[in-house]
């Protein structure tokens, strides 16, 4: 049986271009941020999250449809179909703990310069 | 915000945990690399952990044949269908029928992955630093190479659980090695078959495993952890391999708070780690494999991954008497250093034997490694068949299998 369903969305390859657009966008202006102003590149950071989380809502929306489409399984084409938008969730999910974990860093690099001590 | 910030410096207070979070840690600590690694791997020990509760409740162990498709990874022809155990099948719906379920199980493989090669690291990186060298640094390297076996023995259950024919293979490899000490007359492996209870796989043997797995291993592994950590908070990290003593005072004395500096960096640490994880299980995801069934003998070509790949090709390459063995010797090894490279000091320079040793000692395990990736040695795996003490008990998974007692 085939799928019973065809996914309206955009595709597995505009997604992943989608994606990486956003990710390393945000990831070259947070880090060039983190060496002016850490403030800065929170907000930034912040801004791109909240983008690649609203992706994230999208790709995982697509994947559940799919998943839960009737005759879903039946071929593997459906089940290659499934993992590549899982992939793209676990890239999109990457991304998002890439740029927040840029931030927890160079927050630490600037406690660094502060010098030893607390706030 | 203010409301928050009240908030949370009321939880700080009221729980004590100002003391723990505040309690000062070595800078040098957060920013030479070599001291890095025993994080990674406890924190890839808390992944596995979160992602190992939700995968085994959907997981189910057992032998009962079902029809199951082929691995989509693999590339097979759509239209073929497999005879496939029930473990099997049930690892092929959480990976491919259910929705994030593919995500899941990916991030508990690469953990696991992770896992191995911070734990390798940070025995290598320990060994350079001498830090069993300290007050207390040698029961924390003892606990650190039973943790480290410990990792390895976790890793090689959850590799059998899917009962791939790779998972097969790791059972057969894994209980050689039980079986190497039958010839010294020690009877482990007959220990081992007879808890066992069986010569071959079955939903007892399987479902010991997965108990293995998931409760027991894991709960050794925790309290093992923490007894580390707790040496660790107490008795301080291993000082930095510097041969002036004045400077490395200089260096143990300068600190900072835990709480917010070295949180901000662990925090960052885990957040990247889990960003690595997740970019591996996107552009490199890891097969389900081929299925096995029960009675079918591993073919030739199916080899094992590469934490133990290295122990793989050595049994191939070099006699069984010494090959099968080796992780035996590398790991008493490894538990006697303490006792053996006591004198001198703590530097590099100072010990520099050692830390030939250290290197000849990763090199072993990275040359195997390696050449078991480049060349297919054309042997069949055999492991003590040159040995001539194969006890009838102690051949395991050969032949037609035979159920043992009544």
């Amino acid at each position: 049986m085939m799928l019973a369903v065809e996914i309206q969305g955009l595709s597995a390859t505009t997604l992943t271009y989608v994606t990486a657009a956003v990710a390393v966008i945000g990831a070259i202006s947070v880090y060039g941020l983190l060496h002016v102003d850490r403030r800065w590149a929170s907000y930034t950071a912040l801004l791109f999250e909240a983008v690649l989380a609203a992706l994230f809502a999208y790709t995982t929306n697509i994947i559940y449809a799919l998943y839960s489409a009737p005759g879903f399984g039946s071929t593997v084409e459906d089940v290659v179909h499934g993992v590549t938008y899982q992939r793209i969730a676990a890239g999109i999910l990457s991304a998002m703990l890439f740029l927040a974990a840029l931030v927890s860093i160079g927050y630490y690099m600037e406690l660094q310069k502060r010098g030893v001590g607390h706030e | 915000m203010k409301a928050l910030i009240r908030l949370w410096e009321l939880i700080l207070e009221r729980f004590h945990l100002k003391e723990f979070l505040e309690h000062p840690v070595p800078r040098f600590s957060s920013l030479n690399p070599l001291y890095w690694f025993g994080d990674v791997a406890a924190m890839s020990f808390f992944i596995l952990a979160i992602t190992g509760f939700a995968l085994a409740l959907l997981y189910t162990p057992g032998l009962s044949l079902t029809k199951t498709p082929p691995d989509p990874l693999l590339g097979h022809n759509a239209k073929e269908v497999y005879d496939a155990t029930e473990s099997y099948s049930s690892v092929y719906k959480i990976t491919y029928l259910t929705p994030l379920g593919f995500i899941l199980r990916q991030i508990h493989l690469w953990s696991a992955y992770m896992m191995i090669f911070a734990t390798l690291a940070h025995f290598f990186a320990k060994f350079i630093l001498g830090s069993y060298k300290r007050r207390g640094g040698g029961a924390l390297w003892l606990l650190g190479v039973l943790l480290g076996v410990l990792t390895i023995g976790q890793a090689v259950l959850g590799y059998i659980l899917p009962l791939h024919l790779d998972g097969i293979l790791a059972i057969q490899i894994g209980l050689n090695l039980f079986r190497y000490f039958d010839y010294f007359g020690i009877p482990v492996g007959q220990l081992v078959l007879s808890v066992l209870g069986s010569l071959f796989v079955t939903d007892q043997v399987i479902k010991m495993i997965y108990v293995l797995h998931i409760l027991i291993v894991p709960a050794i592994i925790l309290v093992l952890l923490g007894l580390k950590i707790n040496g660790i908070l107490y008795g301080g990290v291993a000082p930095p391999p510097i041969k002036d003593e004045e400077l490395r005072r200089k260096a143990m004395e300068e600190k900072e708070p835990f709480y917010p500096h070295r949180f901000a960096l662990m925090v960052g640490q885990l957040l990247l780690q889990l960003s690595v994880i997740l970019l591996l299980t996107a552009m490199t995801p890891l097969p389900l494999l081929e299925p096995w069934v029960p009675g079918q003998e591993v073919p030739p070509g199916v080899r094992p991954p590469w934490p133990v790949m290295w122990y793989y090709t050595y049994v191939k390459m070099i006699d069984p008497f010494i090959s099968v063995g080796l992780p035996i010797f590398l790991v008493l090894f490894a538990m006697v250093v303490p006792l053996l490279d006591r004198k001198g000091g703590i530097s590099i320079e100072e010990r520099w034997v050692w830390v030939i040793i250290a290197i000849v000692y990763i090199a072993i395990i990275g040359y195997g490694t390696v050449l078991g990736f480049l060349v297919d040695i054309p042997k069949e795996l055999t492991p003590l068949t040159r040995i001539s003490v194969p006890p009838d008990y102690a051949v395991p998974y050969t032949g037609t299998p035979q159920a043992v007692g009544p």
